[in-house]
């Protein structure tokens, strides 16, 4: 599209913007919501635990990365995997981008409904969303991925207005007590992977190392981003166990929204009206990164990938419908929709698990094979 | 669609109308001076002149007499024809603009240009002796600055240039000159300082001026909106000053500059969205209290264009975000309206912009006192009627202000747009709307382009040393490197043997 | 071209619900601050009522509803309005006596469940016929609701204040029980009388006016007062600032310090206080009857098996909880409690009172 070549003129992606990308896959869906088994002041350390892990799953990502094959976007896939392979795997791709995205989206609206238009359906909100996504999408990836700056500052500073929770008067320290205790709950496995799935996301870079200008020390700032996001868990998840007692925290639906209700400026009050809007942001790069992703699965599907056009406006409104339709019939009551959560978590934890060190080892053993040869 | 436009298309040709506009084409070859009478007929302000002189035989002038200086051309053209003798019209006529010509359409050019064509033993000279009739040098009317350089652009395209050559007084500073507008031959300058400007911007910017076909150019907004990326934004992708003060810096910086004639103002490229914001006058006054401007302009046009849909957010939408003594004075307010918050304040910003366009083309003389009646009397009359809120009308009040507050002039009435979008959708769907609006805008600046550069740099992309002069001005001092995002060839400002006492004797 | 028809397809789409049914427009809403509950006619029913706001030229009105929800009342009330009744600003909530010793945990609940209501609701239960109070007061002051608001913010520190976010923070925890300051109508007054003190939520005790500073004392990390009176040694203390520290140890049970400053604003005994002797022997035996007070206070509450100034925190250490699970209300009423008073007097009066 005559965008890409806009976007070329400002550059490729520096590999700083790595960490932007990072940190906004993590924190997009679990900050909102901060999962609902974070119940004890001792999770925090399971909170750490889970961010280191994750530190080690960057490492092999940032070895896929910088590997020839990733810089090279389809062809690399091709050569590393076999092009009847990649054209196999694109379809239940297809269909893992559409699901992850619709339930990411579809949480954010049922909040933004739930709190502040709780008589305008959801579904009214959507294509608003979409219409901003496809706009942002239509511009081409290198522009949609430079935006996550913007998305990045139009949402940390909600973080900031959680600080007040963390000191005195208002907290009471007492209330994180015990921090290592005796006895752990009993779910910790299953606790373990919905964290994981929270900080899970920056596999889709893995199919974005074309657009970087240069990954040399890439590992460095994927590395920061998840520490980031690392910060801003631990930061939210304590200000909300100060301000609620861990009892009441577990009966809350969305603690980190009940928290911004409660904050209270010299001028403003009932802050939730701007802070879950802003938040919208990042979605909407989120939907723009997906949409594209989804067209070029597409492109790949129907075996156009060579093709620098076509497909965005059938990726659009596949996306469009699908959404709709998931929202429509699949996600009705809440039941429904804490469904969809637990098994976004499974979905996306495998994905963060499997896809990276999967493309690594494939591209270590392409240049072994190579190397025999 | 397309195939709709061919079928058009080859129904146009078909028609073969094509085929008779091809015919009225060449033009007969005559003599040069058959060619240039023909050329100058009906105009009645074209004359010739005919000079025997003693070698070089009859010496023909032609030239339009209200666009030449008559004194000049007696005393350095028409004395030394009548007094002197030579072979050569080089011997005679010492004029410094002496210039052999080709073909009668560049004499019928230059004819217009303000020269005077001699047709002397069978060739076609000219001479460059345009009237003087231009403005003096005055003070800008829309950048003016209480500290600082006073004078600014005038229509006169060389006087502009000596205004500049006088601040960049180096040989790098490179002028070329495009003739633009079949009709108008506007004269275009394209500046640039080399080995520090991008040659891609050069580049750029040289073939797109190149590219310009359009018939008559009176302004260079009228030049900007072809030579632009975008033509439906609202955002100007080139800056407009009067001020060569402002047009220096910039070329200082490793922008291009187009001065345009018959216009005081000059365009500037690349820019950004932050550009928009800055003044000469930050870099006069001290860096805190410039730092502390800069910042408030950038509120004051978020604070504008959120204002009024924010307020008709809240009462339409969020009367729990309301503060507890406030909610009784807008409830006791808006008691007694008959219109929706959303009509209300729809209403009395078109009022507003009514009265802005009105005092514009008012003449001076009665300009003040409608203004006044305006802006009290119907505010008030509006208020005691119950028509509108008081609440409503400081709002718009202060934003028509804030509006102002803006250094780039076409920016203000984007932001007033901007400002009628947004509370269509503060109306739909309150601050979720207004949001939305936000981000819509921020993503379309995000993919504008200016001279195909990045228009948010240095946001996206993240430039970071540029920050030290986007929102806040900090020291020169601390400012050794142009802007990253223009990636100028020498990227540092500050050298060692940039200063020197001249020596003397 | 395409943005047209994305543009297009947006708006089919979301057209299928264009504009909010529930109309929020300011104009056309009554945002009430004030709701009063009171238990109703029979078994689980309540009453509500509420005050309406007046613009501009109308009265202002004190309507009341019954039935078994509050959303019943809601609707019982509005149809007949021409402005809607809107709980969005609803700021403060008022129990009577005999709900709160009903039990008001359903009601917490409806307000917690409506997004509409901030959670800094401030609470507070009433003894005595507030409705007729609140009918009378509104004829003489037009905006006594707005009145009774301000009182809330303005004395936070002074007199116990509960919003709803503090009460139902208290009620989950199991170290801690929630309290609600009282009032008490007399006459044509309302008159401070104390902290209701509730055991879940329901009210069982009530701490009288005389005590309630020190019970404030107990209760916050820092207070500051500006006069604690103590009638029986004729004194009155002016500026106090108080700071307690609670610490637990398995042999000496729950050892609570007071460390209390001020000065003395009013003496109307015998001593010589301008004597160090005498002096010595006054702030001893005011800091006796201080521990004697908060002892009294915490014994009561040992037996009504509730602990309001949330002592039980003081048992959780960084490795262990020693009464997980509730077992802290079990044990409470058997702990040992001491209180030690730090008790810091400082200007202690140059004229020496009159014989």
């Amino acid at each position: 599209m005559r965008t890409e070549e806009r976007g070329a003129s400002g550059g490729l992606w520096p590999a700083s913007l790595g960490w932007l990308l990072v940190n906004r896959f993590q924190v997009a869906l679990y900050v909102l919501f901060l999962p609902d088994v974070l119940i004890h002041p001792y999770m925090i350390w399971i909170i750490l635990l889970v961010g280191v892990l994750s530190h080690f799953n960057l490492r092999i990502l940032s070895k896929w990365l910088q590997t020839e094959e990733a810089r090279l976007g389809y062809e690399g896939f091709v050569r590393v995997l076999g092009g009847r392979a990649v054209r196999l795997l694109a379809v239940p791709a297809a269909v893992v981008i559409l699901l992850e995205s619709s339930i990411l989206t579809l949480d954010y609206l049922e909040v933004s409904h739930h709190v502040l238009f709780p008589s305008v359906s959801k579904l009214t909100f959507l294509p608003l969303l979409w219409l901003a996504s496809v706009y942002l999408a239509s511009q081409g990836m290198i522009l949609t991925g430079r935006f996550v700056i913007i998305a990045f500052i139009g949402s940390l500073w909600i973080m900031t207005l959680f600080l007040q929770f963390l000191f005195p008067p208002v907290a009471d320290y007492a209330m994180l007590l015990p921090l290592v205790p005796q006895k752990w709950d009993d779910n910790i496995p299953y606790i373990l992977l919905t964290l994981w799935a929270a900080m899970a996301g920056p596999q889709y870079l893995a199919f974005t190392g074309s657009r970087f200008a240069s990954t040399s020390g890439m590992f460095r700032w994927l590395a920061l981003g998840n520490a980031l996001s690392v910060l801003e868990y631990v930061v939210f998840f304590l200000a909300v166990t100060l301000a609620f007692g861990p009892e009441y925290m577990r009966k809350l639906d969305y603690p980190v929204v009940q928290l911004v209700r409660y904050i209270e400026l010299p001028f403003f009050e009932r802050l939730e009206t701007i802070v879950v809007p802003f938040h919208m942001i990042v979605y909407i790069f989120l939907d723009a990164f997906f949409i594209l992703i989804l067209r070029d699965v597409l492109r790949i599907a129907t075996g156009n990938a060579g093709q620098a056009k076509g497909f965005f406006g059938l990726a659009a409104v596949l996306w469009l419908v699908f959404i709709y339709l998931f929202g429509k019939y699949f996600w009705a009551s809440e039941t429904r929709h804490l469904f969809w959560i637990h098994f976004n978590s499974w979905l996306t934890g495998a994905a963060y698990a499997l896809v990276p060190s999967f493309l690594a080892l494939a591209a270590l053993w392409r240049k072994r094979k190579r190397k025999r040869s | 669609m397309r195939w709709l436009m061919r079928l058009f298309a080859s129904l146009r040709n078909a028609s073969g109308t094509g085929e008779e506009r091809g015919n009225s084409g060449a033009p007969v070859r005559g003599s040069d001076l058959e060619n240039l009478k023909r050329a100058f007929q009906n105009i009645h302000d074209a004359e010739f002149v005919e000079i025997e002189n003693e070698r070089l035989g009859k010496v023909t002038l032609l030239y339009i007499r209200s666009l030449i200086d008559i004194k000049q051309l007696q005393e350095f053209v028409i004395a030394p024809l009548q007094r002197e003798s030579g072979t050569d019209l080089r011997d005679i006529v010492h004029a410094a603009h002496l210039t052999a010509l080709d073909n009668s359409e560049q004499a019928e050019t230059a004819a217009f240009k303000g020269a005077v064509i001699l047709h002397a033993g069978g060739r076609l000279w000219s001479v460059s002796l345009s009237s003087a009739l231009n403005r003096a040098v005055e003070p800008s009317k829309q950048e003016a600055v209480i500290h600082g350089p006073q004078d600014s652009f005038t229509e006169q395209v060389e006087n502009n240039l000596t205004l500049i050559r006088r601040r960049l007084a180096v040989s790098s500073l490179k002028s070329e000159r495009f003739l633009v507008g079949g009709l108008s031959h506007t004269t275009v300058i394209l500046l640039y300082i080399e080995n520090l400007t991008n040659p891609e911007l050069v580049r750029i910017a040289r073939e797109k001026t190149a590219a310009v076909h359009s018939d008559a150019f009176f302004d260079s907004s009228h030049l900007s909106q072809f030579l632009e990326d975008h033509i439906h934004s609202v955002f100007p992708q080139f800056q407009q000053t009067d001020r060569p003060d402002a047009v220096a810096a910039a070329l200082a910086s490793g922008k291009v500059v187009w001065l345009v004639e018959n216009t005081p103002f000059a365009l500037i490229a690349p820019i950004t969205f932050f550009d928009l914001f800055q003044s000469p006058e930050d870099y006069i006054h001290r860096w805190p209290v410039a730092s502390f401007l800069r910042g408030m302009r950038f509120f004051a046009f978020l604070f504008a264009m959120v204002l009024t849909p924010f307020y008709v957010a809240i009462t339409m939408h969020h009367y729990q975000m309301v503060p507890l003594d406030l909610l009784f004075v807008v409830l006791e307010s808006r008691s007694e309206i008959p219109f929706n918050p959303f009509w209300e304040a729809l209403f009395m910003m078109l009022v507003l912009e009514i009265l802005k366009e009105a005092s514009l083309r008012m003449p001076s003389k009665s300009g003040q006192t409608l203004g006044i009646v305006g802006g009290i009397v119907i505010g008030q009359a509006g208020v005691e009627a119950n028509i509108t809120s008081n609440l409503l009308i400081i709002h718009v009040a202060v934003t028509a202000i804030a509006s102002f507050l803006i250094p780039n002039y076409l920016m203000t009435n984007s932001s007033k747009l901007i400002q009628f979008g947004l509370l269509g959708l503060a109306a739909w769907l309150g601050l979720w709307g207004i949001t939305l609006g936000l981000i819509l805008v921020l993503i379309h600046l995000n993919g504008l382009t200016s001279l195909k550069q990045p228009y948010f740099a240095p946001l996206t992309p993240f430039y970071g040393m540029d920050w030290k002069d986007t929102i806040v001005r900090l020291p020169l001092r601390w400012m050794p490197r142009r802007p990253a995002y223009l990636k100028p060839l020498d990227p540092c400002r500050m050298k060692s043997g940039n200063s020197r006492p001249e020596k003397k004797g | 071209m395409r943005f047209i028809i994305a543009l297009g397809l947006t708006l089919m789409l979301a057209g299928c619900s264009w504009l909010d049914p529930a109309t929020n427009v300011l104009e056309e809403i009554s945002p009430t601050i004030l709701l009063y509950l009171d238990a109703g006619g029979s078994g689980e029913e309540t009453e509500s009522t509420i005050v309406l706001p007046a613009v501009k030229n109308e009265k202002k009105q004190v309507v009341t509803a019954r039935g078994w929800s509050l959303k019943e009342h809601r609707q019982k009330l509005t149809f007949g309005h021409s402005r809607e009744f809107k709980s969005g600003q609803l700021r403060m909530l008022f129990f009577s006596e005999e709900l709160a010793r009903r039990g008001i945990i359903r009601h917490l609940n409806t307000m917690l469940l409506d997004q509409e209501i901030s959670n800094r609701l401030y609470m507070a239960v009433v003894r005595g016929d507030f409705a007729g109070f609140l009918r009378e007061q509104i004829l003489l002051q037009k905006n006594y609701d707005r009145i009774l608001y301000k009182m809330f913010r303005h004395y936070e520190n002074m007199m116990t204040v509960q919003n709803l976010h503090m009460f139902l923070k208290d009620y989950y925890s199991s170290y801690a029980d929630p309290n609600l300051p009282l009032f008490a109508v007399r006459g044509d007054q309302l008159v401070y009388t104390g902290t209701a003190l509730f055991r879940d939520d329901r009210m069982v005790a009530d701490v009288p006016a005389e005590m309630d500073c020190f019970f404030q004392m107990v209760d916050s990390e820092h207070g500051s007062f500006p006069a604690v009176t103590m009638p029986d040694l004729e004194v009155v203390l002016g500026k106090v600032t108080t700071s307690r520290g609670i610490s637990y140890d398995d042999e000496r049970g729950v050892v609570i310090t007071l460390h209390v400053e001020g000065q003395v604003d009013e003496y109307g005994g015998d001593k010589n206080l301008g004597d160090p002797r005498e002096a010595e022997q006054f702030i001893r035996d005011v800091k006796e009857d201080l521990e004697e007070r908060v002892r009294g206070l915490i014994r009561s509450w040992q037996k009504l098996s509730i602990d309001p100034a949330r002592i039980g925190l003081s048992t959780l250490t960084l490795f262990r909880e020693r009464f997980p699970g509730g077992e802290w209300r079990r044990r409470w009423p058997e702990i040992p409690v001491t209180v030690r008073v730090d008790l810091g007097l400082t200007n202690l009066g140059m004229i020496k009172p009159v014989e």
